[in-house]
């Protein structure tokens, strides 16, 4: 298990480096505006555009550069930003990876917590309306992206407030709770829709099979042939879906957090792309990568926990 | 003395787009206590679908049972509730099914998987039920059974995995063991194994036994007593001494026929039955097997024969016996 582990988080490291390299190299690489001549504006000297060049590690050719970059990298650090003088990186990202986490744990666990019942009861009451009802529910959900959910979201909140009833803000995330319950339920909503549709495929496999009829032939309870016998095999599946889509969930949700003006990692990221600030998009892309692998790591961790005929291999 | 078990005109039958598969079509069959009775039958004969019907496992839809009863000690099955079948399973009949590898749930230990049937039926503590189990896996013959217990299916052999199978299936004393194919998916060698295992440990704990098998050569070294099923009816039902010695059935004797012979002389060719078994969808009007049979006359092709005693304890379907 413990070699395993270091042959699983060596493989991660390279994963990581090379993910650098290729946004180290499209940054470098994108057409557009020398961002030094960007910070100075129209009217500057000579001089004063060498040392920006040497404050900002641009004297330099570009392998030195992507190793300074690297360098800065292991020691947390993203460089500086070309569109905000004077602003580190750190400064901007590192306040907006609390407010995604917040986002995206938060809506993860409601998709969870709706969408897995929802698939285990379609599958025990497959073909019959309920079933039926709930997967073309889910279906819905699942093919509607948030950028439709919300101009109809904030539609509705209009007319709420010409008619003088009770709403929801439209935009923003701190100040209290009641900006934080849209988001996280729009952001919800294609994941329970996903959710739910695979764990009725996979619970439908799985009580089809030879164990669960040993099982009832058992005299179990059907309760416990579901919940102890099918799911805790339907939970492999499930579980190398659910791993990563934690990971895009917590790391930015780009159409969110720019409709409703969120600050999280997923808007700087928008924003960083229009103001053409690579050290910012350098980082959200390094972020939004390292969330990916190590929820994978997380997940075959937790497959060998789930499944005894990993834990040997 | 009562019968364990008896089933009286079971008809099962399976809903499907293609219309009403009748399954198992009017079986009546009865076991004693401690007598092991032999099913045998080709594929799609009826065999399993009998055994799952008594214990009430088949998907109710796409399946339903319209048997007048299945009496088990003068209860009903089929009119039990959920609490009082749950209370039967495992505890009054268990099961042993065909393929090992995959009867058993890959990720719970065999000795949770033994004392889960344990715990339910014989009202012991979690201690006891693992002690029980140890004790059941030693019983079937797997070595160093205290280590054993904490093993995962994927670590033991198919024939180690049906020996677990019977553990847990005998491990409450069933009264009654119902074996769908116990030996199929297995070794030549091991099936002897196991046969003589279910052998031992059923006379040793007088249990009956069902044991559905397609192999005639497992008919004549296990059971007393066989019933013989062709397109879901029982064709013929005899002692196994009678049935060997003397079929009455014209499948029964083709059955009998198409088995190579360790004297049969050089060169001899098998006797295979020629044609088809019947569409389960479409059933023939007169005999199921009439297509097929040598000896069919008119009157088979227009009813059907009942089962009717052709000798003192032998019954057979057929018009024109031996």
């Amino acid at each position: 298990m413990l070699k395993f582990l270091v042959r699983r988080v060596l493989g991660l490291v390279f994963v990581i480096i090379g993910v650098t390299f290729v946004t180290y190299a499209m940054g470098y690489l994108a057409p557009g505006q020398d961002p030094i001549k960007a910070l100075l504006g129209q009217h500057y000297t000579l001089a004063a555009y060498h040392n920006l060049q040497v404050k900002y590690g641009l004297d330099k050719p570009w392998e030195i550069q992507y190793l300074n970059f690297l360098w800065n990298l292991l020691h947390g650090n993203f460089g500086l930003s070309y569109r905000y003088p004077g602003q580190s990186v750190n400064d901007i990202i590192l306040p907006s990876i609390g407010v995604s986490v917040e986002l995206g744990l938060s809506a993860f666990i409601l998709a969870l917590f709706i969408g897995i019942p929802t698939g285990v009861a379609a599958a025990l009451q497959r073909g019959k309306w309920i079933d039926t009802t709930l997967m073309g529910t889910m279906l819905f959900l699942y093919a509607i992206p948030a950028f439709v959910f919300i101009p109809f979201y904030q539609v509705l909140m209009d007319i709420l407030v010409a008619h003088n009833l009770p709403y929801l803000p439209v935009s923003g995330w701190e100040g209290s709770i009641y900006f934080k319950i849209a988001p996280i339920i729009i952001l919800a909503l294609t994941n329970t829709g996903y959710y739910a549709r695979i764990t009725r495929t996979v619970m439908l496999e799985v009580l089809g099979q030879d164990f669960v009829r040993t099982a009832r032939s058992k005299g179990v309870s059907e309760r416990a042939v579901i919940y102890i016998h099918a799911f805790r095999n339907a939970m492999l599946p499930l579980l190398s879906v659910i791993g990563p889509s934690l990971a895009y969930l917590v790391s930015g949700a780009f159409v969110v957090e720019d409709l409703f003006n969120i600050p999280g990692v997923g808007y700087q990221g928008i924003n960083a792309v229009f103001n053409r600030d690579w050290p910012v998009l350098q980082a959200t892309v390094v972020i939004l990568a390292t969330a990916v692998v190590v929820m994978n790591l997380v997940t075959d961790i937790l497959y060998s926990i789930v499944d005894p005929r990993i834990r040997v291999s | 003395m009562p019968h364990l078990l008896e089933v009286a005109n079971l008809t099962t039958e399976f809903h499907t787009r293609a219309g009403i598969v009748k399954a198992v079509n009017g079986v009546n069959l009865f076991i004693d206590p401690g007598e092991t009775l032999g099913i045998v039958g080709e594929s799609g004969s009826g065999k399993s679908v009998t055994a799952l019907s008594i214990l009430r496992l088949l998907p109710t839809p796409p399946a339903s049972i319209t048997g007048n009863q299945i009496l088990y000690q003068n209860q009903d099955i089929l009119k039990l509730n959920e609490k009082q079948l749950r209370a039967l399973r495992g505890g009054k009949i268990s099961m042993i099914f065909q393929d090992p590898m995959t009867s058993l749930n890959p990720v719970y230990t065999v000795g949770f998987q033994i004392a889960e049937s344990v715990r339910l039926h014989m009202n012991l503590g979690r201690k006891e039920a693992i002690d029980r189990a140890i004790d059941m896996l030693d019983k079937v013959g797997i070595p160093s059974a205290a280590k054993r217990i904490n093993s995962y299916p994927h670590e033991f052999s198919g024939g180690m995995r049906q020996r677990v199978m019977i553990a847990i299936a005998l491990s409450c004393n069933p009264e009654l063991l119902i074996a769908d194919e116990p030996t199929t998916a297995l070794d030549v060698t091991i099936q002897a194994q196991i046969l003589e295992l279910m052998k031992g440990l059923t006379h040793e704990f007088h249990t009956a036994v069902m044991l559905i098998t397609h192999d005639m050569g497992v008919v004549a070294g296990s059971t007393q007593r066989v019933v013989v099923m062709y397109a879901g009816s029982i064709v013929e039902s005899a002692t196994t001494t009678q049935l060997f010695a003397m079929p009455a059935h014209q499948y029964t004797k083709a059955l009998l026929r198409s088995i190579p012979r360790l004297d049969d002389e050089d060169g001899k060719r098998l006797e295979p039955i020629t044609g088809q078994p019947p569409d389960l969808l479409h059933l023939p009007k007169g005999c199921p097997f009439a297509a097929r049979c040598p000896k069919a006359q008119q009157q088979c092709k227009e009813s059907v024969p009942a089962l009717t005693e052709v000798q003192p304890g032998q019954f057979a379907a057929c018009f024109y016996p031996f």
